[in-house]
């Protein structure tokens, strides 16, 4: 139930790659066929004239700031740092962001989103290291070490092995070849470059075989969350008479 | 199976398709894989406003993690199977070494079974299935020839002949279970009669 939230069928190019390899019809009736992605936020913005409001401390130019990219700093952060602390983390780059911007650090307003990316990536070296640092100096003293928290909740966990399991019984259900393949990539991290010369495959091949694994487990995961659902409505139903 | 460095680390990779990041960056992405620094430029900047791409991100992240789990758990497997196969078979084979050329010779062998008179209220017995050697008591029996028959409790006969002037044994072919009966005969009388329990 958990997991089928986080699970969806492939996308964009390998989805469309998939949809061909399979009868077009069919496809149709199975919803496979790629959805129209929604634009790209950052292809609207005028990014001169808010750097230019943001320079002139308009309130709303930092509102417009901060809904732009809090939700993409955010998700930079906790994929390298975890969620501890992470809506502090936020907050103290989105102050650096903005007070760079008024001291008139950024020059070419145009780069805003590569200017905000490095220093999201200048605050998660500084965390690190001061981190490191902290443990070094902690370590000398008494021994004792805090590390942050990027350990995964109990709901995590169990998607994780509820997924690892759908992923198992994909892999069994593989020829050998395909499977070969597949670890090869995933758990042995070889390159394609390196699978296709050594395993006889051209691209198409090696991309239509992860896009069906892809595929699958989605499926898996769409049918378990329908089975999950429908045995929750029946404990309810039971609950309630 | 090696890890070999990529001789080109990801450099023909397509990282965007019109307006977001392609599967194969967003894979790469989540791998860890080698992109350069400009790929990653482009990758970041592209996550940072697209939510589009980050619940992309986060589905790949998820299906790379499971087919990690899933992979690691199925390579530790069949090793742990082939090794159990490989240590029965061997074990299997060390035993039949020893064991059964042993067995087989003593299949092979017939089993020497002495008979004394049914009078003496003594039970001869002997496997059942096995090539049997029966040696009759002949203490104080004078006759030049002597014939024997073996015949089962119903009255069947199982085998008969002459007895072998060399100690005068009777090899007999394996019988099934049962009482028996091994008569000795001097110009076609019976001058001694053994019983014979195969079990």
């Amino acid at each position: 139930m958990l997991i089928m939230n986080a699970i969806d069928g492939p996308s964009s190019s390998e989805e469309s790659e998939f949809s061909r390899s399979a009868s077009e019809s069919q496809n149709n009736s199975q919803g496979l066929m790629a959805v129209e992605p929604p634009q790209n936020p950052g292809e609207q913005v005028d990014w001169a004239g808010l750097v230019a409001r943001i320079q002139a401390n308009d309130p709303a130019a930092q509102e417009e700031l901060y809904n732009l990219f809090s939700r993409g700093i955010k998700f930079l952060i906790v994929r390298q740092l975890g969620r501890q602390d992470i809506e502090d983390r936020v907050h103290d780059t989105f102050v650096i962001v903005v007070q760079a911007i008024q001291r008139g650090d950024l020059r070419e307003p145009e780069r805003l989103m590569g200017f905000v990316r490095t220093i999201v990536r200048r605050q998660i070296s500084a965390f690190i290291e001061k981190n490191y640092m902290k443990r070094r100096d902690e370590l000398d003293v008494d021994g004792s070490v805090k590390i942050a928290d990027r350990q995964i909740g109990p709901e995590e966990q169990a998607i994780r092995v509820q997924n690892a399991q759908i992923m198992e019984e994909i892999l069994r259900e593989c020829s050998r070849r395909d499977r070969e393949i597949l670890t090869r990539f995933y758990l042995l991290e070889q390159s394609q470059q390196q699978i296709c010369e050594e395993m006889g495959l051209n691209d198409t091949q090696f991309r239509l075989l992860k896009s069906r694994a892809k595929q699958r487990f989605s499926d898996e995961g769409r049918r378990r969350m329908a089975k999950n659902n429908l045995k929750s409505f029946f404990v309810r139903k039971r609950a309630v008479s | 199976m090696e890890r070999r460095l990529p001789e080109n680390p990801e450099s023909e990779l397509q990282i965007l398709d019109r307006l977001h990041l392609t599967d194969e960056a967003l894979e790469a992405y989540s791998l860890g894989r080698t992109l350069s620094e400009s790929q990653l430029e482009v990758v970041e900047e592209h996550l940072m406003l697209c939510a589009y791409c980050q619940n992309r991100l986060d589905k790949m992240d998820l299906f790379v993690t499971a087919a990690k789990d899933g992979a690691r758990t199925l390579a530790a497997e069949p090793e742990q199977k082939v090794s159990k196969a490989v240590s029965i078979t061997i074990a299997a084979g060390v035993a039949a070494a020893f064991f059964l050329p042993g067995a087989l010779r003593e299949m092979a062998l017939p089993v020497d079974v002495e008979l004394v008179a049914v009078r003496n209220q003594a039970k001869a017995t002997a496997p059942f299935d096995r090539k049997l050697e029966l040696k009759p008591d002949l203490t104080d029996l004078t006759a030049a020839a002597i014939s024997w028959e073996v015949a089962a409790a119903d009255g069947s006969v199982r085998g008969s002949g002459d007895l072998s002037p060399n100690g005068g044994k009777i090899q007999m072919p394996g019988l099934e279970r049962g009482r028996y009966w091994v008569r000795l005969k001097a110009s076609g009388e019976v001058i001694r009669e053994f019983s014979l329990l195969v079990k």
